[in-house]
C-alpha cells in the first residue's frame, strides 16, 4: 500500500489517473470508464492500457471490485485511492497555476 | 470469428492475470469495436501483464530461482574449474585415440597448430564442455526442484482461488537420487561416445587429409562426447519429470512434435558438418531417448499400481 502524499503510479500514470478520476464520479465496469474518460480528457483508452492500469490500481489499493452478478465488474475508488487523487490533483492543479503565471509574465 | 480471436489475445496474458480478470476483460473486448490498433493495445497490455502483474507464480519465487541460479553458477565454476586443472590428461586422452598403431591411416597422419591462440581456447573448450556436462546432474536436480515448486504453488493458487485452503507438503527428499542416476547416464553415454562413436569419428577424419589442425580434432571430439553424454540424461530426465508428478505423463506424450524440432536443433549443434544425414542420424536417437524415459515412467508407474 503506498501513502496519499508519496505514491508513484509508474508509467501508466496517465490513464491510472484518468481512471481515478472516473471513478471519482462514482463506481464504473470497464466500458463505462472508457467511455467516461473520453467524454472527460477526449482520449480513448484500449482494453489491454484500461486492464493494465486497473490491475496496478487494485494491487495498490486505489481501487476495488464490487461484487456484481454481471461478468462487468464495477469498480470504485477506495478512500487511500479518493486521498490520493486528490494529492495528485492539487500537485497538477499547482503546477498548471505556476505554469500559467510564468505564461502571463512573458 | 471474434470469439476465437479474443481467445487467442487473452493466451498472450499471464495465466494467473487470466484467472483474476478474464471474465471482465473478455466482456470488454465483445463490447469493443475490433481493430490493429485495439490488437496492439491487447499486446502491450500482455506485455505489462508479464512484466507487472506481481501475483505470478515466477516473481512469488523469486528468490527461490535467484537461490538455485547461485547454487548452479557456484557448481557450474567448481566443475569447469576442475576440468581445467585436468585439462592436460584429458586432451591425452583424447589425442591417444588418435595413436591407434592398428589404425594405418591414422597413424601416418600428423596433428598441426595453425595459430598460437588456439591452444589457449582448445583448453578453455574442452574445460567449458568438461564443466557443464559434470555440472549438468545439478543443474536437472535444481530445476526439477524448481518445476515441483511452481506445480505447488500453482495447485495452492488454485485452491485459493476455489476459496479452499490447503496445505501443500514441500517435500524436499525424492530428488536427490535424481543427481546419482543422471551421474550414471552421462558417464555411459561418455563412454559409449569414447569407446564407439569418437574412433570411428577420428578414422573418418584421417581419411580426408594427412595433416589435421589439432583444435578441430579435439573440438569435434569434445562435442561429440559432451552431447552424448547429455542425450543419455534425456530418459532419466523425462523419467523424472514424470515420476515426479511436475509433468503429467499425458502432456509429455503431447509434447512430441516440440521435441522432434528440439532434437533437430540438437542434431544441428552436434554434428560437425550439417547436412541431411548427419542431422537425422542425430536427432532420431536424442527423440528414441524421449520415448524411452516414458517409457521407464510407465513402467514404473504399472509397477507402483501392481504393488499397491
Amino acid at each position: 500500500m503506498s501513502s496519499p502524499e508519496n505514491n508513484d503510479l509508474g508509467w501508466l500514470s496517465e490513464p491510472a489517473l484518468l481512471i481515478m478520476v472516473s471513478l471519482a464520479g462514482g463506481p464504473k465496469h470497464g466500458y463505462a470508464m472508457i467511455e467516461d474518460i473520453e467524454k472527460l480528457a477526449g482520449v480513448k483508452l484500449g482494453p489491454g492500457t484500461l486492464y493494465g492500469a486497473l490491475a496496478r490500481l487494485e494491487k495498490q489499493g486505489f481501487i476495488e471490485p464490487l461484487p456484481s452478478d454481471d461478468r462487468r465488474k464495477p469498480y470504485k475508488l477506495t478512500a487511500l485511492g479518493a486521498a490520493t487523487l486528490q494529492s495528485q490533483l492539487k500537485a497538477v492543479g499547482n503546477l498548471a497555476r505556476a505554469g500559467l503565471k510564468r505564461l502571463e509574465e512573458i | 470469428m471474434k470469439n476465437l480471436l479474443i481467445n487467442l489475445l487473452l493466451r498472450l496474458y499471464p495465466r494467473n492475470w487470466r484467472n483474476r480478470y478474464k471474465e471482465e476483460f473478455v466482456a470488454l473486448l465483445e463490447d469493443y469495436p475490433f481493430s490493429l490498433k485495439l490488437f496492439a493495445d491487447v499486446i502491450g497490455g500482455a506485455v505489462d501483464a508479464h512484466l507487472n502483474y506481481k501475483a505470478g507464480v515466477v516473481w512469488h519465487l523469486r528468490a527461490d530461482i535467484f537461490k538455485r541460479l547461485l547454487l548452479l553458477a557456484l557448481v557450474g565454476f567448481a566443475t569447469t574449474f576442475t576440468a581445467w586443472i585436468f585439462k592436460t590428461a584429458i586432451l591425452q586422452a583424447l589425442l591417444d585415440l588418435a595413436a591407434n598403431p592398428a589404425n594405418t591411416q591414422v597413424a601416418n597422419s600428423r596433428f598441426i597448430n595453425t595459430d598460437i591462440t588456439q591452444a589457449f581456447m582448445m583448453y578453455f573448450w574442452l574445460s567449458l564442455y568438461g564443466g557443464i556436462l559434470v555440472a549438468s546432474p545439478v543443474a536437472v536436480y535444481l530445476l526439477l526442484g524448481f518445476l515441483r515448486n511452481v506445480h505447488h504453488r500453482d495447485s495452492e493458487k488454485k485452491a485459493e482461488l476455489a476459496g479452499v485452503k490447503i496445505e501443500v507438503k514441500q517435500e524436499k527428499r525424492g530428488l536427490f537420487y535424481s543427481i546419482p542416476l543422471l551421474t550414471v547416464c552421462w558417464l555411459v553415454g561418455a563412454a559409449f561416445a569414447y569407446t564407439v562413436l569418437v574412433p570411428s569419428t577420428v578414422k573418418f577424419m584421417f581419411s580426408w587429409t594427412s595433416f589435421v589442425i589439432v583444435k578441430d580434432y579435439i573440438d569435434n571430439l569434445s562435442k561429440l562426447i559432451f552431447w552424448t553424454g547429455l542425450i543419455f540424461e534425456i530418459p532419466a530426465l523425462v523419467y523424472l519429470l514424470a515420476v515426479s508428478g511436475v509433468v503429467r505423463r499425458q502432456s509429455l506424450r503431447q509434447w512430441w512434435p516440440g521435441v522432434l524440432v528440439l532434437s533437430v536443433i540438437i542434431a544441428f549443434l552436434m554434428t560437425p558438418s550439417l547436412d541431411v544425414v548427419s542431422v537425422a542420424t542425430c536427432s532420431l536417437p536424442v527423440f528414441g531417448m524421449y520415448w524411452l524415459g516414458l517409457l521407464a515412467a510407465r513402467l514404473r508407474v504399472r509397477q507402483a499400481e501392481i504393488v499397491a
